[in-house]
């Protein structure tokens, strides 16, 4: 088919030609560029405001929505960006509330103060998880996640310093009545999803971060074009861990007591995961309504699911989890690109035929 | 100026199969080598060598004078090698700007988003600087692929099939923009089956069969040599033990 061309004759309009078809325009679904922030700045803003008005059983809620906004753009920083997928975000939440508490207890640091340990011993245990797996591939390494978990748990539970099996307390030594209490914590964690979408931003927006979508999509193909992969995904763990250690440290005053079990637990995982892939993986916005779904649909069914009766049967209160294991089914099958992805254009490879 | 790359009898086998067997030679600074061979004679293998993609069994490469076998295709990208695919790799999930930036991460400088746009412009891809690279067609998604390639001021670039594919009037335009590069003292090494296209644009042209490199020389002669038509036609192994 291929036509054979004289160079010398027609240089000038071949070009010409070339040009217009390389530029032939694109018309996708794009999205003005400023709904995304607004989205974000409703979100935070709406949390902001709301903290100060509302009341205390919502206060609680609305501190776990937050919690789980700081751990989740964490996340997503490897997990959703770099296609990273794992189950390991209770590992630096852990991290930082152990290191937290540990602080409280044995140099009677207050809470402010166990912030930047706390963030610090998160980003020890990611370098070792880092170093150790990260030359492994996705699948490989969300196993590893899930393992080395476990292994946090057993670790800590055969510590004595930190408390074994009993766990360790941790207590705020303040004049605060317990409504002040609960601000200290919502509005510490505020602080820390605001930032933690700001780096969520820098990064979306950043040759790190289009670096870590070429290596989501492509790893082989970046690394040969000059990227540094296993030093961009360590970066990437090791950020996401020291917000997830700083929330940690909050979330081990905010609850006074800790123990292995829960703390390293793979239902907290499970559930940003599950934030990321509702809200949408890779995206900076999707964390914020993801989490404000999830964590407010979980305390629904909490409240709910045991006032259910199924032919005169209690149903169990484990259902809760199942219903989110569904979630996470439909979101993966069906709406891969999650609520963000809903309203933007498609990326990404096409099936073609 | 010496040679960018210099091959000593590379060697990369998979499994029973010699893919690369004891290929040597050498690209000049600022040279434009065609490579061609049949299907699976170890073209793409070989490319896959000289920028680090695959670590060979034995041999020496050298990058600008330095030995690089071993080392990982970051530091050859750093030594001034850069590469387009066989079946374009852009990354689908960013738009054409930001398939640029990519390869420049590591980089200092600050006027990468201006560079990257003048090479869109380039080729023409200026107004698809927003668009994601799933949504170019597969000529415009070459383009990409090839200056994306010059982002870290390459002195030798290894184009896989940049012809494949592609309208004639966009192979003109790429050939043109080659061309172009070359006269400032980019090296390319490029292979394809298009031979018309490939001898007209090279004025070296390397041919390889069953991973050895069988001929080598100005397009005219390779392409009368005995030893590239047997490899063509596939008459017989007595081509081998001539080499
Ligand atoms: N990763 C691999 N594993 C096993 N065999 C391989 C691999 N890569 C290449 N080969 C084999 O090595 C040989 C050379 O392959 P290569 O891709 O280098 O050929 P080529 O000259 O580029 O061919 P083509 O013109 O079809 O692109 C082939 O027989 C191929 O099957
Ligand atoms: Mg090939």
């Amino acid at each position: 088919m291929s036509a054979e061309i004289e160079p010398t004759a027609t240089e000038t309009p071949v070009e010409d030609i070339a040009l217009a078809g390389a530029r032939a325009t694109y018309r996708g679904k794009k999205l003005p560029p400023w709904v995304m922030p607004v989205i974000a700045v409703v979100i935070l803003g709406g949390l902001g405001v709301l903290g100060l008005v509302t009341e205390m059983g919502m206060l609680t809620t609305l501190t776990s929505v937050l919690y789980y906004m700081v751990i989740a753009q964490g996340w997503n920083l490897l997990g959703g960006y770099g296609g990273y997928l794992n189950f390991g975000a209770a590992i630096f939440a852990g991290s930082g509330a152990y290191a937290a508490a540990w602080f409280a207890n044995e140099l009677g640091w207050t809470m402010w103060q166990t912030f930047l340990p706390a963030a610090l011993a998160a980003v020890a245990v990611s370098l070792v998880l880092g170093y150790a797996t990260l030359r492994l591939r996705s699948h490989y390494f969300a196993i590893f996640t899930i393992v080395f978990t476990f292994l946090a748990m057993v670790v800590v539970k055969n510590t004595p310093a930190l408390g074994g099996s009993m766990g360790l307390y941790a207590f705020l030594d303040t004049q605060l009545d317990s409504r002040g209490l609960a601000l200290l914590f919502y509005y510490s964690l505020f602080g820390f999803a605001v930032l933690a979408t700001v780096i969520a931003y820098l990064v979306d927006h950043s040759n790190f971060g289009y670096a870590l979508r070429a290596i989501s999509e492509d790893e082989p193909a970046a690394q040969v074009l000059g990227v540094k992969t296993v030093s961009v995904k360590l970066w990437a763990l090791v950020i996401g861990a020291a917000l997830g250690g700083a929330a940690g440290s909050v979330y081990a005053f905010q609850t006074g007591y800790i123990e292995p079990a829960g703390t390293f637990s793979l239902d907290l995982a499970l559930d940003i995961v599950l934030v990321c892939v509702v809200g949408g993986l890779a995206t900076w916005v999707g964390p914020l309504i993801g989490a404000v779904i999830v964590v407010v649909l979980e305390q629904w069914l909490r409240v709910f699911v045991p006032r259910l009766e199924f032919f005169g049967v209690g149903v169990p209160a484990e259902t809760n989890r199942l219903v989110l294991g569904i979630l996470l089914i439909v979101f993966a099958l069906f709406i891969r690109r999650g609520i963000v992805g809903l309203f933007t254009e498609r990326r990404g490879r096409r099936i073609t035929v | 100026m010496g040679p960018v790359i210099e091959a000593e009898k590379l060697v990369k086998r998979f499994g029973g199969m010699t893919a690369v067997d004891e290929a040597s030679f050498s690209v000049e600074a600022g040279a434009l080598l065609g490579v061609i061979g049949p299907n699976g004679s170890g073209k793409t293998t070989t490319l896959n060598i000289l920028n680090g993609a695959i670590r060979p069994d034995s041999g020496v490469i050298r990058v600008n004078g330095k030995e690089m076998q071993g080392k990982p295709s970051t530091a050859f990208v750093e030594a001034g090698v850069s590469r387009t695919f066989q079946n374009p790799r852009v990354f689908t999930t960013i738009t054409a700007l930001e398939n640029m930036l990519v390869p420049v991460l590591h980089s200092k400088g600050s006027n990468w988003r201006e560079k990257a746009l003048d090479l869109l412009a380039f080729v023409g891809l200026e107004d698809h600087r927003d668009t994601p690279a799933s949504e170019l067609s597969g000529g415009q998604q070459k383009l990409l692929e090839f200056v994306r390639a010059l982002m870290t001021d390459p002195s030798v670039v290894l184009m896989d099939e940049p012809f494949a594919g592609v309208h004639p009037s966009v192979k003109e335009l790429m050939r043109q923009r080659i061309l172009e590069r070359n006269r400032e003292g980019t090296a390319f090494v490029i292979v394809s089956h298009e031979i018309p296209d490939l001898t007209r644009l090279c004025p070296q042209i390397l041919c390889m069969s069953s991973g050895r490199v069988v001929a080598y020389g100005p397009p005219a002669e390779v392409t009368s040599d005995p030893l590239v038509i047997e490899a063509y036609l596939g008459h017989g192994p007595s081509g081998k033990a001539a080499s």
